[in-house]
């Protein structure tokens, strides 16, 4: 068995753990991430647990009917937004790892009055797509949870269409900013 | 991950066209709302990062990019 050097698992436990146990911000986060246009449309209850680093959505050119991938797509506010954007004929595919996000998901695309959110239950270190199948992925302040963020891009590619497009709002940080006591706490590890 | 760590490894699995379209500071406060920095961690921060620091422990970034049409 090869050991895991990266600590996945347990890494993978912390994220869980941490976006499990999660608290709504009322809408703080939505409020300072999106315009109000932009969330038009988009449940409150979405807007409560929007989880996001950035407004990846605005630099995104999704066009009518296309299939979008969600990677971490949490309580559901970028899918919901992606989806009005591709309409009825495109879809979202919102994959997430835990059944609770997925949940919000499904239930703010149903309050919203779409049915072209389809939540998808992975590891974005697998992702359980054909190849060629995406046209579009987005993913706001996820990948940076991969403990194998190399796995993670390569399935990216995998599953994207050739010519198809990745726009994502993520964390970066520089490690010569930061003293060791942060940089070796295991959130950090898992960012 | 730092940024160009995050761009090579983009590169690496393939995309083409890699764009940093916006940054963002992410300050200590903001953190404050994101699950993964828990109460223990934004205390580790507040204590150990310089005052005048703690406005950008980290950036938030946009990334665009696209496969090649094949």
């Amino acid at each position: 068995m090869t050991k895991d050097l990266m600590h996945s698992a347990e890494l993978k436990d912390l994220v869980r753990e941490a976006y499990s146990s999660v608290v709504s911000d009322g809408d703080a986060t939505a409020t300072r991430l999106y315009a109000e246009d932009e969330l038009a449309g988009v449940p409150r209850s979405a807007r409560e647990f929007a989880l996001g680093v950035g407004n990846h959505l605005r630099y995104a050119d999704i066009q009518l009917g296309e299939t979008i991938l969600d990677i971490g797509c949490g309580a559901g506010i970028d899918s919901i937004i992606a989806a009005h954007r591709t309409g009825p004929a495109g879809r979202v595919l919102a994959l997430d790892f835990l059944p609770e996000m997925l949940e919000r998901t499904a239930s703010a695309a149903a309050e919203a009055g779409l049915d072209n959110v389809e939540t998808i239950e992975g590891d974005m270190e697998a992702i359980p797509l054909p190849d060629d199948s995406v046209d579009h992925i987005i993913s706001n302040g996820v990948i940076n949870l991969s403990p194998r963020k190399t796995r993670t891009l390569a399935e990216c590619t995998r599953v994207l269409r050739p010519g198809g497009r990745f726009c994502v709002s993520d964390f970066t940080i520089d490690e010569e900013d930061l003293p060791p006591e942060v940089l070796t706490h295991p959130a950090a590890w898992a960012g | 991950m730092a940024e160009r760590a995050f761009v090579e490894k983009m590169k690496r699995a393939g995309f083409t066209g890699i764009e940093i379209v916006q940054r963002d500071a992410f300050g200590v406060d903001d953190a404050r709302l994101h699950p993964l920095f828990t109460a223990d961690l934004i205390e580790v921060i507040r204590k150990t990062v310089p005052t005048d620091k703690q406005h950008q422990v980290a950036t938030s970034v946009v990334i665009k990019a696209h496969l090649a049409t094949g």
